[in-house]
């Protein structure tokens, strides 16, 4: 798959992560940040995070989707460099 | 091998300028007391709009309509004229929400306060729903949010021009001092309108009773949806639950 194709792909996924976590349950918005983080370096799966928080959070709670995306994203490097190119 | 390799490091540092991005603007938001969150807010709300409006659209067509509710439509539709059965449902759906309306409005005969759309179609993982009143309509951070049965189920934990974030008085690691049959305990929240808390041995709680809350002026926050322990336990778990989901509310008030 080309790269531009996995562009497209990660933004796909992280807009029905978004849809869903706004629209049926913040665990879609979850699944779509780890799958997301699982297959590529993804840019988009913060700014997910960060979207669900923003929409759901009052100011000052601890922003957990937006951390754990950062998390999640930077762990998997050593999983994405054993599995994928 | 080199283009794979170049390739990811753009990756790698579009992913780090956007780690760098998010965490600026979380930084600037909480010094800004959210001031970018509430337009992400009010896009989410014409999102719900919208899904709303399609779910409204769906229901009164009868498209998903189960088998039972097609059987009762069709007995019913011999007795009337086919072209307008979907005025009937509408007619239903605006019955519903004018007894919601109308409960309220005895509540605030009581108790002054602003009757509230719910905006959201669900609570989320943090135990929050946005209604569709703010600072412009009265409503003030720290009020309560009250179900038209009486139920005190939340409280507006921010509030914009025309919008409240409310917390869900069960909302995960929420805890309240409650009152069951004259028993005093603690229940933590545990989200989607669930509670747990424990009572000593012995104590007689049934399922249904009224849960109270004396830091809310004894009020209903939900009852007893189950209890779990016997006679050998050294304490009983009651489970509490609100009378009804989010998802099920379509008007709340807020005093």
């Amino acid at each position: 798959m080309s790269s531009s194709n996995l562009n497209g792909l990660g933004i796909g996924i992280a807009a029905l992560g978004l849809l869903g976590g706004l629209i049926v349950s913040g665990w879609i918005a979850a699944i779509a940040i780890v799958a997301l983080a699982f297959f590529s370096r993804a840019w988009e799966a913060p700014f997910l995070g960060l979207i669900v928080d923003f929409v759901w959070l009052p100011v000052g709670g601890v922003p957990f989707f937006t951390l754990g995306s950062l998390v999640v994203v930077w762990l998997m490097e050593p999983i994405r460099k054993e599995f994928l190119v | 091998m080199i283009y794979i390799n170049t390739d990811n490091r753009r990756k790698r540092k579009k992913l780090l300028l956007a780690t760098v991005l998010v965490v600026a603007v979380i930084a600037i938001d909480f010094l800004s007391q959210g001031a970018i969150r509430k337009p992400a807010r009010n896009v989410a709300t014409s999102l719900w709009g919208i899904v709303r409006g399609i779910e409204n659209s769906v229901a009164g067509s009868g498209v998903l309509s189960t088998r039972s509710h097609l059987a009762r439509e069709n007995q019913s539709q011999r007795e009337q004229i086919s072209a307008l059965s979907q005025e009937v449902a509408m007619t239903r759906m605006l019955q519903d929400e004018n007894e919601e309306l109308r409960a309220l409005l005895h509540l605030a005969s009581v108790n002054p306060g602003v009757a509230a759309p719910v905006l959201s179609l669900q609570s989320s993982l943090y135990g929050t729903f946005v209604i569709g009143a703010g600072e412009g309509e009265g409503v003030y951070k720290g009020a309560l949010v009250v179900s038209k049965a009486g139920f005190v189920i939340g409280h507006v934990s921010e509030t914009s021009a025309h919008q409240s974030l409310v917390s869900d008085i069960f909302a995960p690691q929420a805890s309240i001092e409650v009152v069951i049959a004259g028993t005093p305990l603690t229940l933590e929240g545990r989200g989607g309108g669930n509670a747990v808390g424990t009572v000593p041995r012995g104590t007689q709680i049934e399922t249904g009773t009224p849960v109270l809350a004396p830091s809310l002026g004894q009020r209903a926050v939900g009852f007893v949806g189950k209890t779990e322990g016997d006679a050998s336990s050294p304490s009983i778990k009651v489970y509490v639950r609100t009378p009804m989901n989010t998802s099920e509310l379509s008007f709340v008030y807020v005093q």
